[in-house]
């Protein structure tokens, strides 16, 4: 090979290589940290003997860390409804799907609100009127050996 | 590569008339190392242009904001540290480069006619350089910067009579605030690098018309 030819492609091979180092780099640099997909991770919520007969029940939790088995870095507290239609029976999250506030069921409507901007919804989840676009969320619960998990998105 | 550029080429045309400056041999006897200061300035500056590029899709030039998005591109964002340094560094070094540049050019005697509009062009080049060294320091919004910045600026408040208008004119206000980030930030991101990347073509096409002038 003539010496000519040689540096050419050498320059050639220069370039090619500093090329595809930016380009990974680049795409490296821009490509968002911290994505983590969210899945359902079960909690012990409560007795089976707890779970309404008929209607709504407010349960408060508290989960704490160092009992979760690693499932928590931090105690995690909160309020989930169970519903019990007769037919079936759900966990309903109190999260208005509106802004985020947490809506409260109110005894004598039979209705959840939202006390932030008047989100109304029936006791299915259903939006009944107000600014929310989507019903409550539902939560997945199983009963197993009397006891009852809900999953929540952690 | 070279098929697909001949291929939009049919079309474009732009290799053809452009044949003269691409194979022209505009390198002079008597050429040395110190003639790459200038190569250097300029390699200095497309770093700029790209790591900026990269730093902007991360940074919020807001009051708010600004500080804590220099954090975290430091902290989460793969490769942000570095980029940054190269950034900072860059920054640095074309400030270096092309002050030895111009050393090179005043002693080669290479501002004198008919080059002397291209030493008018560089030393435009060289201020915007300070400029945006200037206004890159203030965007990191923390208390260097700020009272870097609050010093820097009431300079400007010096000037015989119409002094306080400038220092009002440059901050966007009377004290340094979120104004005076944006305002600053705008001028590192659009304005300034807009104005260097003409003054820089013109300042390599006149070296294509003139060449390279040695004369040590």
């Amino acid at each position: 090979m003539v010496r000519r030819e040689f540096i050419k492609k050498l320059i050639k091979g220069f370039f090619i290589l500093t090329t595809s180092v930016v380009a990974i780099i680049t795409t490296w640099f821009l490509y968002p940290t911290g994505i983590r997909l969210k899945k359902y991770t079960f909690f012990d919520l409560m007795d089976e003997e707890a779970l309404p007969i008929k209607g709504v029940r407010r349960v408060d939790y508290l989960f704490k860390a160092d009992q979760s088995g690693a499932k928590l870095s931090r105690d995690m507290a909160g309020v989930v409804y169970i519903v019990n239609n007769t037919k079936k029976i759900f966990a309903l999250s109190p999260v208005c799907t509106h802004l985020g506030c947490l809506v409260t069921y109110n005894r004598h409507k039979n209705e959840f609100i939202c006390p932030c901007h008047g989100g109304r919804y029936d006791t299915e989840g259903v939006v009944l009127g107000g600014p929310p676009p989507e019903p409550l969320t539902r939560l997945p619960l199983t009963v197993e050996n009397g006891r009852v998990f809900v999953g929540f998105k952690i | 590569m070279g098929k697909v550029f001949d291929w939009i080429d049919n079309v474009f045309h732009v290799k053809k008339p452009h044949r003269r400056f691409l194979k022209r041999a505009i390198l002079p006897d008597g050429l040395n190392y110190f003639y790459c200061l200038g190569g250097a300035a300029f390699t200095s500056y497309l770093l700029l242009l790209v790591t900026g590029l990269l730093l902007s899709m991360y940074y919020v030039p807001s009051e708010h904001e600004a500080f804590s998005s220099i954090v975290k591109i430091q902290r989460e964002v793969h490769l942000g540290w570095f980029i940054r340094s190269v950034h900072k560094w860059s920054a640095t070094f074309i400030i270096v480069f092309i002050l030895s540049h111009t050393l090179r050019v005043f002693i080669s005697k290479a501002y004198s006619k008919p080059k002397e509009l291209n030493w008018v062009i560089g030393a435009l080049t060289l201020l915007f350089a300070f400029a945006s060294g200037f206004t890159g320091y203030l965007l990191p919004w923390d208390q260097k910067a700020y009272w870097a910045t609050e010093v820097g600026t009431s300079m400007g408040g010096t000037v015989p009579l119409i002094g306080k208008h400038i220092v009002y004119l440059i901050r966007g206000g009377v004290d340094l605030n979120g104004a005076t980030l944006i305002r600053f930030y705008s001028m590192h991101v659009l304005w300034f690098p807009l104005c260097m990347s003409l003054l820089l073509w013109a300042h390599f096409h006149m070296i294509k018309r003139q060449g390279i002038k040695v004369n040590l």
